[in-house]
């Protein structure tokens, strides 16, 4: 049975503030959806929303038929429903194979079962040479890829990366599309925030783009670069 | 991960560190035991307090919440224990206020202790469960908040504890070589429970919260396991004293400072590794055993040196002081002692020489 993830009318209020009005959002099994916007348009906050850890005011957010507004963070990722953190968050002092391995026990998988799953993903995300370090010695670049292996070993169905390319250079940027391509060939859902539209724009299948906490516009990569009013808020030149 | 692995090597890999500790207590304990009777003492003292120190980083290094409330399992455990395996006859004279169920049961030393740390375990459980809500600072103060109602219960409770009296009679079973047993099978309780599934997923806890949450981790539920498992451990320790001693009191705070110390020994030895418990109890044990003899005067080179009373605390506090500032991981730097290459997987091995390289 296909389940799609759903967020229908989220408002989030922090005081008099509202920084996400009334923002509807689908994603579907191996789809690829981009999360775009300016600094402050409310991307992370509307992440924090569909994983757990931040309460809306309204709205309703739902896998298949299943309302999971008010299920707590833990259990969400139990569902299927994964989030890697703008700032990596990985558990420093274990190493990378621990903290792999901690996220395939947290799903209740067995260690056999779990070190095969990290050889794949090891090679897949190029970690091989750093299973034995210790998580606070790595560099920014690997840390970010283990960040991403780390939500990958929960099998999700749904996985939302928070700026996953933020800080990597052209051509570590460039290895991580296909990242995302075998990420999707495991029928994963994915939820793509990041700055990078030459990222976005070749692998996303639609766009929806943020504006001061409301959906701006949405469509296919073409349709948002060429939208007049994205390009006048957000993309500018970059999308010429 | 490699096919060069075998599961005894691993296993043995596994045990190693906890080996080598055992090792070395097993030298130490055969030597100092039979160098006098003070010393033998001291030794059962020094492992005593190992098992307590054990079952504190159960909780402690995986979770990494500071627990002020364990004296509270040390209490209820010594005097359950006390309650069970005083000799009928004298049971009847000195707490005639225990109920007769109690009054007539003599179970064996073994008993007496399995009954302290099923006591101790279980009020772990009824106090975690409000308690494992809490994290950081709220967490560390709730649970001395509740030593302090359990101590005061206990000091207060004359029928069942004879209050601040002493409550003699207690069986003394306890010497350096059952002292030495328990040390070993807490250290090993303590390591299969950090290699464990759930001890690597509460030190994952320990390290990032929200991450933990994020990847799916159920912390509350681990952290009331390690509680109740560590409450269990050092309430086997709070069983031992009292049989150590014969007696057993809640007055002048006893147990506070006897919470303070174990603390300190966790602290100084590194909280985030079972080799700092060794390192840390074995340490200050020595330093607090040359504070003691300097406050009953030491006589060096024909002069009597002598500090005054209550020093000792004060310099083990200090101690504490200078190992947070200058070490705050502790004299272990929060690592455990190294598995040897040949123990080690050719790939696991091959893939840290890799690391290494590359850093």
């Amino acid at each position: 049975m296909t389940h799609i993830l759903t967020a229908t009318g989220v408002t989030v209020r922090f005081g008099g503030l509202t920084v996400i009005d009334d923002v509807d959002l689908e994603l579907r099994p191996s789809e690829i959806l981009g999360l775009i916007g300016p600094n402050g348009a409310g991307k992370t906050t509307f992440v924090n929303v569909l994983s757990g850890f931040q309460k809306p005011q309204t709205g309703t957010i739902r896998i298949g038929s299943d309302d999971i507004t008010a299920t707590p963070p833990d259990e969400r990722v139990r569902r299927g429903l994964l989030r890697t953190f703008q700032a990596v968050r990985l558990f420093p002092a274990l190493t990378v194979a621990e903290n792999l391995l901690a996220a395939a026990f947290a799903m209740g998988q067995g260690r056999k079962e779990a070190r095969a799953e990290i050889a794949v993903l090891a090679g897949l995300l190029d970690l091989e040479g750093w299973l034995a370090t210790e998580a606070r010695a790595l560099p920014y670049g690997v840390e970010r890829r283990v960040g991403i292996a780390r939500a990958m070993m929960a099998r999700p169905a749904f996985v939302m990366l928070d700026e996953p390319a933020a800080g990597m250079n052209h051509h570590e940027a460039m290895a991580f599309l296909s990242v995302v391509d075998a990420i999707r060939a495991r029928g994963c859902g994915i939820l793509l925030i990041e700055h990078n539209m030459d990222i976005v724009f070749r692998l996303c299948d639609r766009v929806q783009v943020l504006r001061s906490g409301k959906v701006l516009a949405s469509g296919t990569p073409d349709e948002i670069r060429n939208h007049a009013m994205v390009r006048e808020a957000y993309l500018g030149s970059a999308a010429a | 991960m490699s096919d060069e692995e075998t599961p005894m090597r691993d296993l043995a890999a596994l045990l190693w560190p906890w080996a080598v500790w055992a090792v070395l207590l097993l030298a130490l304990t055969l030597v100092f035991s039979q160098i006098s009777p003070a010393m033998a003492r001291i030794t059962t003292d020094t492992l005593i307090k190992l098992v307590i120190v054990t079952g504190l980083y159960i909780f402690v290094g995986n979770s990494g919440i500071l627990s002020f409330g364990h004296g509270a399992f040390l209490i209820v455990a010594a005097y359950a224990s006390a309650w069970v395996t005083i000799p009928l006859a004298m049971k009847g004279v000195i707490l005639p206020g225990l109920p007769e169920v109690l009054r007539g049961l003599q179970l064996s030393p073994l008993g007496g202790l399995l009954t302290g740390m099923a006591v101790a375990g279980g009020l772990g459980l009824l106090a975690g469960i409000p308690l494992m809500r809490l994290s950081g600072i709220a967490a560390s103060i709730a649970t001395f908040a509740f030593f302090i109602v359990i101590s005061v219960i206990y000091n207060n409770w004359t029928d069942w504890t004879k209050g601040t009296a002493s409550l003699v009679g207690l069986p003394t079973w306890v010497g350096p070589w059952a002292a030495l047993a328990a040390a070993l099978v807490a250290l090993m309780i303590a390591w299969i429970f950090q290699n464990s599934r759930a001890g690597l997923l509460l030190r994952a806890s320990r390290e990032d919260l929200v991450a933990a949450h994020g990847a799916g981790i159920r912390v509350m539920r681990l952290r009331l396991l390690a509680f109740v498992l560590s409450a269990t451990v050092a309430g086997a320790g709070g069983v031992m004293l009292g049989h150590n001693n014969g007696a057993l009191t809640t007055a002048n705070n006893v147990y506070l400072n006897l919470s303070f110390i174990v603390i300190a020994m966790l602290v100084v030895g590194g909280i985030r590794s079972l080799s700092g418990v060794v390192v840390g109890t074995l340490a200050l044990s020595v330093l607090a055993e040359i504070f003691r003899r300097f406050e009953t005067g030491v006589e060096i080179g024909g002069m009597m040196l002598q500090i005054p009373g209550g020093s000792r605390e004060v310099l083990l506090g200090l101690c504490m002081l200078l190992a947070l500032i200058m070490r705050p991981d502790g004299l272990s730097r929060g690592r455990e002692l190294p598995v040897p290459g040949f123990l080690r997987g050719g790939r696991a091995k091959a893939a840290k020489t890799e690391t290494e390289a590359l850093q």
